[in-house]
């Protein structure tokens, strides 16, 4: 199954196959970040500050003389471990309001409502404001972020339910006597999997860049752990004399989140060859216009 | 018309008071007790007392929150502490360089956006078309923040073409304005104008598949003209809803970019309230964000209709 999954995607969309190929290598360093053959992320050398890339430090040193190759890949794990617990959070969350919102129709008025308030507010911003009330930690930043990514999620997962619960299996499952909790797990929350995978890899890009907005504004998680935010927020003063210090850990974001972005995209399209082109931008943006509820046979838009 | 406004109008009710409760929440979220944390630890308890007062932070909290909309309703969004004056004032202080550069920047996107949209669709397929959509994922993939260190590293270090940051009202100058605004709304502009690229992209392409652009080309019209008589005109109502998002988008990246290039707008005037422990200002710049984002779509909403009159029966 996996296999025939990723044939298909370096057959139909090499530029997605590549994308996924880099997102293990950063995956895999990120994981095993402590044994790779870098020196350590914490190592001060004040004799070698703000040095240009070299072969001893392939991407330069910081105002403190660390190695910033190190310190991206340290980062890594700190920013792909904030992206995927806010993934999970926002996932479950969005799963469970979308499911009950479409399933019960009182349920769906209230919820929607506070729903579409919440995304009213301006994604970053709404963050921003939670982390100053909360305080800056990674667990504090993780709930904001997921707060504010959840509703889209829902209202993805709520109008697949309104499709799904109308079908015929459903009204078998339903005329059987089925409970309701193994009806929307069984029946509707496996069928809406696909589009709701592809809207958790876009809230995984979007929650690295909130991450890294985050931790560039002192939100996030604080230095001396670093992070590709705060590395930013150290460096960005140097970015006259030590352009490095200031593109490395740039290049690692936008990498990464556009490769999450190019696969994102590519699942979709695969996973729903009806999805005209045209749906495309709608589908990315559902606060903007209705969800797209692509991967649903023979879905429409609501 | 008149009924689809008055129910546009009904449906904004529940999402203004989901809005505003969740404003009024913020504060009570603080770990503790808020005035002692936005006193800080030397504060004294008398100190402490009279800043929960003047909150309102010692009565039941269904009585601070029937305060609260009562005062919201009024346009008073509470005072600053640091800043010793009303947060409205503070916020209309800090307007100015905000909505210059969210303008500029929207005008920017759309510039780009809309030609190479349409023209991408128009070669659907083709290498432009290719290059377009990876473009367009890159403008979403890159933090505004950093493109912004770039575009100083580049066109403010490296070539002295605009100043590093700071802010020049446009009161000695349209030429400087613009040029303290150019970089920051080059970075804001170019994630913005991958998503409105995309939407014109993608409904040029669905205007181009229409039977009266058939029509139009069997008629042996130029495609110049079925481009420009045809579908564009017929594309860019739908792009027209991405305007309001995007506008709402790029108020809230200017909180970050603008503390990029030192810009005195209301994204600085946060970070700053954030420093200082000022709840009430960051509370009042996150309510009237919302507040102006629903607005904006619900003339988005409303223009829409007006445009396209099948919009009212649907």
């Amino acid at each position: 199954m996996v296999e025939a999954l990723l044939r298909l995607l370096v057959r139909r969309r090499p530029l997605a196959a590549a994308s996924l190929g880099v997102l293990v290598v950063i995956a895999l360093s990120a994981l095993l970040a402590p044994w790779l053959p870098l020196p350590a992320p914490d190592r001060i050398d004040m004799a070698s500050r703000l040095a240009p890339p070299s072969a001893a430090h392939p991407f330069g040193t910081d105002n403190f003389g660390r190695d910033v190759l190190s310190r991206v890949v340290a980062s890594g794990r700190v920013s792909l471990a904030i992206g995927l617990a806010v993934m999970a959070l926002s996932t479950l969350a969005g799963a469970a309001a979308g499911l009950i919102a479409g399933y019960y129709r009182r349920a769906d008025a209230v919820l929607m409502r506070v729903l579409d308030g919440l995304m009213a507010f301006p994604a970053i911003l709404l963050a921003i404001a939670l982390v100053a009330a909360l305080g800056a930690s990674a667990r504090n930043e993780i709930v904001a972020i997921a707060l504010v990514f959840f509703p889209r999620t829902a209202r993805i997962v709520r109008a697949s339910t309104l499709q799904l619960k109308e079908r015929a299996f459903v009204e078998a499952a339903v005329a059987l006597g089925g409970w309701d909790g193994r009806i929307l797990g069984r029946h509707i929350l496996l069928n809406a999997l696909p589009p709701l995978i592809v809207q958790s890899t876009f809230v995984f890009a979007e929650a690295i860049l909130a991450d890294a907005a985050l931790s560039f504004l002192g939100l996030g998680v604080r230095p001396p752990t670093p992070t590709w935010g705060n590395m930013l927020d150290d460096a960005h003063i140097y970015v006259a004399t030590a352009p490095w210090f200031v593109v490395f850990p740039g290049i690692a974001i936008v990498v990464t989140v556009l490769c999450l972005n190019l696969l994102g995209d590519a699942v979709r399209d695969l996973a729903d060859p009806h999805a005209a082109a045209g749906r495309r931008a709608r589908a990315r943006r559902p606060a903007a216009a209705p969800a797209g509820v692509q991967g649903v046979p023979g879905a429409a838009p609501e | 018309m008149a009924r689809y406004v008055a129910g546009r109008l009904a449906a904004l009710v529940p999402v203004v008071l989901v809005v505003g409760v969740t404003v009024f929440l913020l504060i009570h979220l603080i770990p503790g007790d808020p005035a002692q944390v936005i006193l800080g630890p030397d504060a004294s308890a008398a100190q402490v007392a009279q800043l929960r007062h003047a909150l309102g932070l010692d009565r039941p909290i269904y009585v601070q929150l029937v305060l609260w909309f009562e005062r919201v309703l009024r346009g008073d969004l509470g005072n600053s502490i640091f800043l010793r004056r009303p947060v409205a004032q503070a916020i209309g202080e800090h307007l100015g360089p905000t909505a210059g550069l969210t303008a500029l920047a929207e005008a920017l996107a759309l510039a780009v956006a809309i030609p190479s949209g349409v023209l991408a669709a128009w070669k659907q397929h083709s290498r432009f078309d290719q290059a377009f959509m990876l473009f367009v994922l890159l403008g979403v993939s890159i933090p505004s923040f950093w493109t912004g260190l770039n575009l100083i590293a580049a066109f403010a270090v490296s070539i002295r073409l605009f100043p590093v940051a700071g802010y020049v009202s446009p009161a000695r100058g349209i030429g400087p304005w613009l040029g303290s605004l150019a970089l920051p709304a080059v970075a804001l502009a170019f994630t913005q104008a991958g998503l409105i690229a995309r939407m014109a992209r993608d409904s040029t392409i669905d205007v181009l598949a229409e039977d009266y652009v058939r029509t139009a080309r069997s008629k042996g019209l130029d495609e110049a003209a079925v481009l420009a008589r045809h579908a564009v005109r017929n594309a860019l109502i739908p792009t027209l809803t991405v305007v309001g998002t995007s506008l709402a988008n790029l108020l809230s990246g200017a909180v970050v970019v603008e503390t990029v290039f030192v810009l005195p707008g209301i994204g600085n005037l946060v970070v700053q309230s954030i420093s200082r422990r000022d709840y009430p200002v960051i509370e009042g710049v996150v309510l009237f964000v919302a507040l102006v984002y629903v607005v904006l779509n619900l003339l988005v909403d409303l223009l829409y209709a007006a445009l396209d009159p099948r919009i009212q029966y649907g």
